[in-house]
């Protein structure tokens, strides 16, 4: 298991939603590789999960570990309130890098894409 | 001035009526306001939405209260985010502000719909590639005949070729231009729907004749590319009230799109029938079809189901559009169907019939005959323009003149009293509206009929020839056929 575990929700495939992932992607490997696992969830096609996890609007990050769940809404661009509101500090690496391979599978299977 | 404390009871009114102006206060501001507002905890949790926010949200507010919105990361500036209301997809600019809600740090957020707006951009958007996309088509279309016409011109100008190739230069020059001039005025036409300034000129016809009509046109296209034609048209007359020419273009069109849009030896079917109380055009293909998600776009201006400059019968996507806008300004309706690429397309028109039988046939155009020699003035600035004209109505038999300005055109028309002036419109000196209102200004010239040319055929342009007192108006390049039309419809009845 990693440390952190996030749900990315995104509406859409356009350049904003990949570049919004892209950019989440980004500032984990920054501050917390091998540390992951993300979720990337396209609002559009899967509804469902958009609805079993209450999401109002998108984009929304979910934290579902460490707890307590934490959610945040809005641009992602200011990356130290990210960190600070995220608690994006590795603590005991757990997982390394067999995590980030599940990570991927988990990507695809509930996007339906791969994404880079 | 005597002086007491308040009672209890008295303080408390005074305290009531605070509150309740207060409460009107919020509700004035707040419950009135356009944007949504959301008043957020520490964590994110909904404490406060106002109606606006609640229409946003596609929720009522007994829904919203306690779920977590989240905590927004950016206070002060304005973000984009979508909302996920039940069937759409909402945009909003999400601005926060810091502050407190029931002493405790909280967060006040507004949303503001851009939905509408951010549609709008993005037509904006789709306009202007689409316009790119339509210049890249046109200079392609362009440079084709182009370049055919500026090498039969080099031919021609070489010394001692044989007559056969000088004529065949000849042919294909003016197959070329005959093709940039339907480009142009397949471009004004585009310009004039999109403006709304098509006027129809009605009158009972028979769908059937405007089939045969476009039949001739389109024929020779068709037997280029081998198609086979089968023809399924009613046995009793299909009476509309209607625009011969417009609807004969609309069957051109069709036509056209069918024969462009299928690979050599295929097969196009055309029938024309009484369905109700409607006249029921359709042509249906054997040809590459259409992509379900173009089936609405393809009338849009510009558009082409399969934009590629590869292909050389490519247009630039005014055809169907056309047809749309003529088939309803005739109170019809076009639609599409296909079965998907490389599965051919049926194109169906629906054209109300005319409730009152006519009475008689249309009666068909007499062909036009040169007639007898005639001296024409050829007023035009352009001197290739001036020169080719009057070689031409030379080479039929006529005895021309010239002039290349206002001034002189009036001169020389006072002065040898031709039987035909052909006025360019924009001209040096004087434009062409001001030299017939001088000609006109003379009895004496009565029996001078003018024609006006012009670079445009608009309705307005027309009016404002006629107004000068030109008693007819022609659009560049005449056509000679259309000219001698012209002469002998004027000189009948004069």
């Amino acid at each position: 298991m990693s440390r952190f575990a996030f749900r990315l929700f995104v509406a859409g495939r356009q350049a904003r939603s990949q570049h919004m992932v892209g950019h989440f992607r980004e500032i984990c490997e920054r501050h917390i590789m091998g540390h992951y696992e993300l979720t990337v969830i396209d609002v559009l096609s899967r509804p469902d999960l958009a609805h079993r996890d209450r999401v109002l609007a998108t984009p929304t990050v979910i934290r579902l570990s460490p707890g307590p769940a934490c959610r945040i809404i809005g641009d992602l661009a200011d990356e130290q309130a990210l960190v600070s509101e995220l608690g994006l500090q590795p603590g005991q690496p757990a997982g390394g890098s067999e995590a980030a391979g599940l990570v991927e599978n988990k990507v695809r299977k509930q996007t339906g894409a791969p994404l880079p | 001035m005597s002086c007491r404390s308040l009672s209890l009871e008295e303080t408390a009114d005074i305290y009531r009526r605070q509150l309740r102006a207060s409460r009107a206060c919020f509700d004035a501001i707040v419950n009135r306001s356009a944007d949504g507002v959301v008043v957020l905890s520490a964590d994110g949790g909904i404490c406060f939405v106002n109606p606006a926010a609640e229409t946003l949200l596609g929720r009522p507010a007994e829904q919203l209260l306690g779920e977590i919105f989240g905590i927004p990361l950016v206070p002060g500036e304005a973000v984009e985010i979508d909302l996920l209301r039940d069937g759409s997809l909402g945009i909003a600019e999400l601005r926060v502000v810091e502050t407190e809600w029931q002493d405790r740090p909280a967060y006040l957020a507004t949303l503001r719909d851009i939905t509408e707006h951010k549609l709008a951009e993005q037509k904006a958007r789709e306009a202007v590639r689409r316009r790119d996309e339509f210049l890249a088509m046109l200079s392609h279309e362009l440079r084709n005949p182009l370049a055919a016409i500026v090498n039969a011109a080099r031919i021609m100008r070489r010394g001692g070729i044989e007559q056969e190739s000088f004529e065949r230069s000849g042919e294909v020059i003016e197959r070329q231009c005959q093709q940039m001039t339907r480009l142009l005025h397949d471009l004004l036409e585009v310009s004039r729907v999109s403006q709304g300034k098509i006027e129809l000129r009605r009158t009972v016809i028979d769908l059937r004749s405007a089939v045969g009509e476009a039949l001739e046109a389109v024929t020779p296209l068709i037997d280029s590319r081998s198609h086979r034609l089968r023809l399924e048209l009613a046995t009793a007359p299909l009476e509309v009230d209607g625009d011969p020419a417009r609807l004969n273009q609309v069957v051109t069109n069709l036509l056209t799109n069918a024969a462009k849009y299928t690979d050599s030896v295929g097969t196009i079917r055309l029938t024309a029938d009484r369905e109700g109380g409607e006249a029921v055009l359709r042509v249906r293909d054997s040809g590459i079809g259409i992509p379900a998600d173009m089936l609405t776009e393809v009338f849009e201006p510009f558009v082409q189901a399969h934009g590629s400059l590869s292909r050389s019968e490519s247009g630039m996507g005014v055809g169907l559009a056309l047809v749309r806008t003529l088939v309803e300004l005739h109170g019809g309706t076009v639609s599409v169907q296909s079965d998907g690429p490389g599965r051919g397309s049926e194109f169906v028109v629906r054209l109300p019939l005319a409730s009152v039988p006519s009475g008689e046939e249309p009666t068909a155009e007499t062909a036009p005959s040169p007639g007898s020699q005639l001296r024409i003035l050829v007023v035009e600035d352009n001197t290739d323009a001036r020169e080719m004209l009057t070689q031409l109505l030379e080479l039929d038999g006529h005895e021309t003149g010239a002039a290349a300005d206002g001034v002189t055109a009036v001169e020389m028309i006072e002065l040898h009293r031709p039987q035909v002036a052909l006025v360019d419109i924009g001209l040096p000196l004087q434009d062409g509206y001001e030299v017939a209102r001088q000609v006109r200004a003379n009895p004496a010239n009565a029996g001078t009929l003018l024609i006006a040319l012009t670079g445009y055929g608009q309705t307005e342009d027309r009016r404002r020839a006629l107004e000068a007192g030109f008693d007819a108006h022609l659009v560049k390049p005449i056509e000679l056929d259309e000219l001698y039309r012209l002469l002998a419809e004027c000189l009948s009845v004069s």
